[in-house]
C-alpha cells in the first residue's frame, strides 16, 4: 500500500431523479421534470495527500460529491476514476442495525467497510477505546444520543486505515473533547490515508483540518483554492448578501 | 451473471452476519426462543388439521402429515416473496452510505426463511415418526435436491419482489393477494386428486407452485417420488425464474441509491 496513486478525474454531469420521498405518487407531477443536475461537468483532479474540504450552501451538491466518489452514486456521465481504498461516513443513524448492542455494529461496519471477519476483530478494542463509549457498547444502540452514534462511526470509519478518507459534516455531533480527538485523530490519519476528503460547514475546521477548499454551488465548483482563501471568500459571500 | 456470484462472495461475511442477526432478532426476549420455529408451524397443522378432520371427515393420520408436508414450503416461498418487497428498502441505511452489493439483501431474506423452513421439517419429520413410522426410508432424503429446487425458485421470487417493489410500490399489496389467491388454487390443504376428480386438473397443471411443491412434497411423505417430467419443469422453471431474476437485480443494483 505504499505510495498508491490516487487520481480521479470527474468530468460529468449528472442527474439524480426520485430523490423525493420515494412511492408517494401524488408528487409524481412535479417529479416529471424535476430531475435534479446534482453536480455538473464537473472536472477535478484530487491527488495524494491532499486534504480537501467541500464548502457550500445546502443542497449545493456536497454530500452527493461524496457519494459520487464512493461509488454508491454513479456517475449519469463522464468518467470518475477512483484509486485506492475508501472508508466513508455519511448521515448518521442511518446503517445501524437499532436492535444490535455497539459491539455488533462495530463488526457489521467494519464488514460493510471492507474489513474480513478476522481483521475487524482484531481492531475492535482498539475501536471501542477511541469511541470512550465504554459500557455504552453493551446496550442497543437504539438508546445512543446523536454524540454516541458520531462516536462510533467515526471510531470505525477512521480505523480501518483507508488509502481515502470520505467524511460527512460529522465531527460537529460529538462532544468538545472528541472533536478535539477526532482533529487529532484525521491529523494522524493523513499519515496513513493518501486522501481525505471532509464536507463541512464549519469554516474552523476548514481551516485547521485541510490544505485545499473547494466551494461547491449548484454542482459548480465556484472557487477552488487554500482553505483561508476560499473560506474567507464564502463568507464574505454570505454576510454580503444579510 | 458472473458479477452477481462474485458480489456475493465478496460480501459473504456481511450476508452472513446479517442473516444471523435476523434469526437473533426474531426470537428476542422469548422465553422459549428457537422453539418457536418448530413450534409455530407444528401448532398451526394441529388447528388447521383438526378443524379438517372434524368438519371433512378426513382421517387425521393421512391428512396432517400431507399438509404439513405441503403448509411450511408454502409458507416459506411466501415469506421470500413476501420478505422481498422489502428487502432493498430495510437496507437503504447501508445501500446509501457503503457499497455493499445489493444482491445479498433478498437472498438474506430467502435464506433466514429457508432455516425457518428446515426446522419446520424437523417437527413434521417428530410428528411423521409417530403417525406413520412404516413409511420412512431413503426415499426421503431425495427431498434435499428438492428442497435445493424450491431454495432458487424462493430466491428468484424474492429477487424479483425486491426489484419491482423498488420501482412500483404498489406491488407489495398486489402481491399479497396474488399470493393469497394462489395458497387456495394450489393443492396444499387438499389433494391435488381433489381437483382432478372435479375436471379442474388444469388448475394445478398451469400452476407454477404445484411443481415445485412435489419435488418437495412427495419425496418428504416418503410415499413415492415425483414424475421425471415434474422434476424437469421444477428445475425449468426455477432454473429461468433464477437467471432472469438475477439479471433484473443486477441492472437494478447500478444507481439503486437514488431509488431509496
Amino acid at each position: 500500500m505504499e505510495n498508491v496513486n490516487l487520481i480521479f478525474k470527474v468530468w460529468r454531469e449528472k442527474r439524480i431523479k426520485d430523490i423525493l420521498i420515494p412511492g408517494d405518487k401524488r408528487f409524481n407531477d412535479f417529479n416529471l421534470d424535476g430531475s435534479v443536475h446534482a453536480i455538473r461537468d464537473m472536472n477535478l483532479l484530487i491527488q495524494d495527500g491532499e486534504r480537501l474540504a467541500i464548502i457550500g450552501h445546502n443542497g449545493a451538491g456536497k454530500s452527493s460529491f461524496l457519494k459520487m466518489i464512493s461509488g454508491i452514486y454513479p456517475p449519469t456521465s463522464g468518467k470518475l476514476t477512483v484509486d485506492g481504498r475508501i472508508s466513508s461516513m455519511f448521515e448518521l443513524s442511518t446503517g445501524f442495525e437499532m436492535e444490535q448492542n455497539g459491539w455488533d455494529n462495530i463488526y457489521l461496519r467494519g464488514l460493510m467497510l471492507g474489513e474480513t471477519p478476522d481483521s475487524i476483530k482484531s481492531k475492535m478494542k482498539e475501536i471501542a477505546n477511541f469511541s470512550e463509549l465504554g459500557d455504552f457498547l453493551n446496550m442497543p444502540v437504539k438508546y445512543y444520543s446523536t454524540g454516541m452514534f458520531v462516536r462510533l462511526a467515526f471510531s470505525v470509519s477512521t480505523a480501518i486505515k483507508p488509502d481515502i478518507l470520505l467524511l460527512d459534516e460529522v465531527v460537529g455531533a460529538g462532544d468538545a473533547g472528541f472533536i478535539a480527538k477526532a482533529t487529532l485523530r484525521m491529523k494522524e490519519m493523513m499519515k496513513v490515508s493518501k486522501i481525505m476528503v471532509l464536507v463541512t460547514h464549519g469554516m474552523q475546521s476548514a481551516i485547521e483540518m485541510c490544505n485545499r477548499c473547494i466551494w461547491l454551488e449548484r454542482g459548480n465548483i465556484l472557487m477552488d483554492g487554500t482553505p483561508k482563501e476560499v473560506t474567507q471568500a464564502y463568507v464574505k459571500s454570505i454576510t454580503g448578501k444579510n | 451473471m458472473k458479477d452477481y456470484f462474485i458480489g456475493l462472495w465478496r460480501d459473504r461475511f456481511i450476508l452472513f452476519s446479517l442473516v444471523n442477526r435476523d434469526l437473533q432478532a426474531k426470537y428476542r426476549r422469548s422465553v422459549l426462543g428457537i422453539a418457536w420455529a418448530v413450534l409455530t408451524p407444528l401448532g398451526l397443522v394441529l388447528i388447521i388439521g383438526s378443524v379438517y378432520s372434524i368438519i371433512f371427515g378426513t382421517d387425521p393420520k393421512e391428512f396432517i402429515p400431507l399438509l404439513f408436508a405441503g403448509l411450511n414450503p408454502w409458507i416459506f416461498m411466501n415469506a421470500a416473496a413476501e420478505g422481498g418487497t422489502n428487502a432493498f428498502l430495510s437496507a437503504e441505511g447501508y445501500l446509501k452510505q457503503t457499497t455493499v452489493n445489493a444482491q445479498i439483501f433478498p437472498l438474506r431474506v430467502t435464506i433466514v426463511n429457508f432455516i425457518n423452513l428446515l426446522y419446520s421439517i424437523i417437527a413434521f419429520f417428530a410428528i411423521y415418526l409417530f403417525l406413520q413410522p412404516q413409511l420412512f426410508g431413503p426415499k426421503m432424503l431425495l427431498m434435499f435436491p428438492g428442497l435445493i429446487i424450491m431454495f432458487l425458485f424462493a430466491l428468484s421470487l424474492s429477487n424479483y419482489s425486491a426489484v419491482i417493489n423498488l420501482n412500483l410500490r404498489d406491488f407489495q399489496p398486489i402481491q399479497s393477494l396474488v399470493l393469497q389467491g394462489l395458497f387456495y388454487v394450489t393443492p396444499i390443504i387438499y389433494q391435488p386428486e381433489m381437483l382432478a376428480k372435479r375436471g379442474f386438473e388444469f388448475v394445478y397443471r398451469i400452476n407454477p407452485f404445484y411443481y415445485i411443491m412435489e419435488v418437495v412434497r412427495m419425496p418428504m411423505l416418503g410415499l413415492g417420488l415425483p414424475e421425471v417430467s415434474t422434476y424437469a419443469i421444477a428445475i425449468g422453471l426455477a432454473l429461468s425464474l433464477f437467471i432472469s431474476s438475477v439479471v433484473m437485480v443486477m441492472n437494478t443494483k447500478k444507481g439503486i441509491a437514488f431509488k431509496l
